[in-house]
């Protein structure tokens, strides 16, 4: 398993969609910041449709916060869930995985390995998004500041988000593992980010009665784009377990899939 | 000589198609096997079952003398290359390669730049694979399946594609290996002339069942000189050949007799089946090519 975990290492930093994908995250921060920030048409238009009072809208940016605020916008999910299915597919597309997978035992290990990729892209994705935020902040906002006093809970909100980005991944390395469709496993993916599950989950509430009430919560995105530095400890750890259990849930499921299956 | 791939009644079926049915094979160790048989007959089928890329529907397999849950572990002793090779199109040789060595827990300095030099492959550079010619890929393809130094080679086609330069630089790579480093060879080819060239046992197979086992000696003896006859009334014919105490003989067609032994006494047997009433439209010494034994054993050109 190790070698494994070494090889994906090997083949993930020579993967061209990482650095692609990661690029666009830079600039997907460093937009971001300008028109909430800077720009004053947005700033004018977001003022007049909204309800920030005077008090808000003089608070402190605090970097930590709008680094944040960055992760909590799907957008990752989307880069995550293309990086996910064009690395887990690319091996079989590619026909490599017939080099390896024929020896006994070791599907299911060159499976589970290749999330070490996938855990390596996420904090790749994780520090661009820190880097590229703070120092458009400082660059672009006169009055950021440094936000030393929520460091602690931005961390913690970070460590979920990383439970939750990785079983958001493991989903869709499951689901392009049962498809082997890139294509209905990306859109898939890109749609379920964008929060149709939420909306699933309330058209099946509203029509069959027994189903828990509030059943959104035991989805990964709901988590992801409702949670938030300032959420309560409980709640974070609510959210770090859920993203925990589907996690371990679609990687026995998609080792389990590749072990029993043919490989080509 | 030990067995080092034998399979008995091995079974595959995909939905409703039989790939393989009851298919039993033997390769002995140190051996160059050519499996032979047309375009979906099953070879791929039966090599991706013995490299464990896929699972047989019933029979049994064995490798190494191992059997059952032991196969597995025998199975890391095998090198393949099946179909096309697997490659990273945008990573070089040498990082393909590399991929497979980290993979396997080698740790053998200058072993990568070993396996180029082997395959030829040892000057491409930093070019990746995307641009490599098909030669190359497939000679990338055998770096790969030599990787780890395997005992057994699994060959699915290795020619395809290839020019006449590129085919025999493959032959002369397998031939190389086969008697350098004692490895056993199993390719498959649905070109037997090809096959004729580099193997030492020849396995046919047709619908997903092995139809023949022969060695090289054998086929030579099938694919040697005859007499082939061309008569309006073979049943007369028969009757005299056999007259003259001619066994070895067949019907080929309606008006041809294949005639495999007395390859000199073409006008002796002219004479007598003349006298015996039998017209004689033509007579004269042919060699049956590979082509045309093989064509005859799998039904004939059908799709001519």
């Amino acid at each position: 398993m190790l070698n494994l975990i070494k090889m994906n290492l090997y083949r993930v930093m020579r993967t061209k969609c990482v650095w692609i994908l990661l690029l666009i995250t830079a600039a997907m921060c460093i937009l971001s910041v300008y028109l909430e920030f800077v720009d004053q048409n947005v700033k004018d238009f977001e003022s007049s449709r909204s309800e920030i009072s005077q008090e808000e809208e003089s608070r402190e940016i605090l970097v930590p916060e709008v680094i944040c605020g960055e992760m909590q916008g799907n957008y990752f999910l989307i880069f995550l869930s293309i990086f996910v299915v064009l690395y887990f597919h690319g091996e079989e597309t590619s026909g490599f995985i017939k080099n390896l997978a024929g020896r006994s035992g070791l599907r299911w290990q060159m499976y589970i390995a290749k999330y070490a990729a996938v855990l390596i892209f996420i904090l790749l994705g994780m520090l661009v998004q820190i880097v590229f935020t703070a120092v458009s902040l400082f660059v672009m906002v006169p009055g950021a500041a440094a936000g030393f006093s929520i460091l602690g809970s931005a961390c913690a909100y970070m460590a979920v988000m990383l439970v939750l980005e990785m079983a958001f991944a493991a989903g869709a390395a499951f689901l392009v593992t049962l498809t082997r469709s890139s294509v209905i496993s990306i859109a898939t993916s890109i749609i379920l980010a964008g929060g149709i599950g939420w909306m699933i989950t309330q058209l099946l509430i509203s029509r069959f009665a027994w189903l828990p009430e509030h059943l959104e919560e035991y989805q990964v995105v709901y988590h992801a784009g409702t949670l938030f530095y300032n959420s309560s400890g409980g709640l974070l750890a609510f959210g770090a377990a859920v993203g925990a259990v589907w996690l371990v849930l679609y990687s026995v499921l998609g080792g389990i899939l590749t072990e029993k299956r043919d490989m080509i | 000589m030990d067995t080092i791939v034998s399979t008995n009644c091995l079974t595959k079926v995909y939905k409703k198609e039989r790939a393989l049915d009851s298919l039993t094979l033997h390769v002995k160790k140190g051996e160059i096997y050519g499996f032979i048989g047309r375009n979906g007959a099953g070879k791929t089928t039966c090599m991706k079952i013995l490299c464990g890329l896929a699972a047989p529907t019933s029979g049994e397999y064995s490798l190494f003398g191992r059997t059952g849950k032991d196969v597995g572990k025998m199975q890391e002793r095998i090198g393949n290359l099946i179909e096309m090779p697997g490659l990273y199109p945008n990573m070089t040789a040498y990082e393909n390669l590399m991929c497979k060595y980290i993979a396997m827990g080698i740790h053998r300095k200058g072993y990568i730049e070993e396996i180029l030099e082997t395959v030829g492959l040892g000057d491409v550079g930093r070019k990746k694979v995307k641009k490599f010619s098909l030669g190359m890929k497939q000679r990338l393809g055998i770096g790969m399946a030599l990787l780890g130094e395997p005992d057994l080679l699994l060959l699915d086609e290795p020619v395809n594609g290839l020019d006449p330069q590129g085919i025999a630089e493959i032959r002369e790579t397998v031939r190389r290996l086969n008697r350098e480093k004692n490895i056993t060879v199993m390719i498959s080819s649905h070109i037997l002339e090809e096959l004729y060239k580099v193997a030492d046992t020849f396995g046919i197979i047709h619908k997903g069942t092995l139809i023949q086992e022969l060695s090289r000696k054998q086929l030579e003896e099938k694919c040697s000189d005859c007499i082939k006859i061309c008569l309006a009334d073979t049943r007369r014919a028969c009757i005299v050949l056999e007259d003259m105490g001619i066994q070895n003989y067949k019907v080929a067609a309606p008006d041809t007799i294949h005639v495999y032994e007395m390859p000199g006494r073409s006008g002796e047997i002219n004479l007598k089946l003349s006298k015996q009433g039998c017209m004689v439209e033509s007579i004269q010494i042919v060699r049956e090519s590979l082509e045309e034994y093989f064509l005859e054993l799998t039904g004939g050109a059908a799709n001519a």
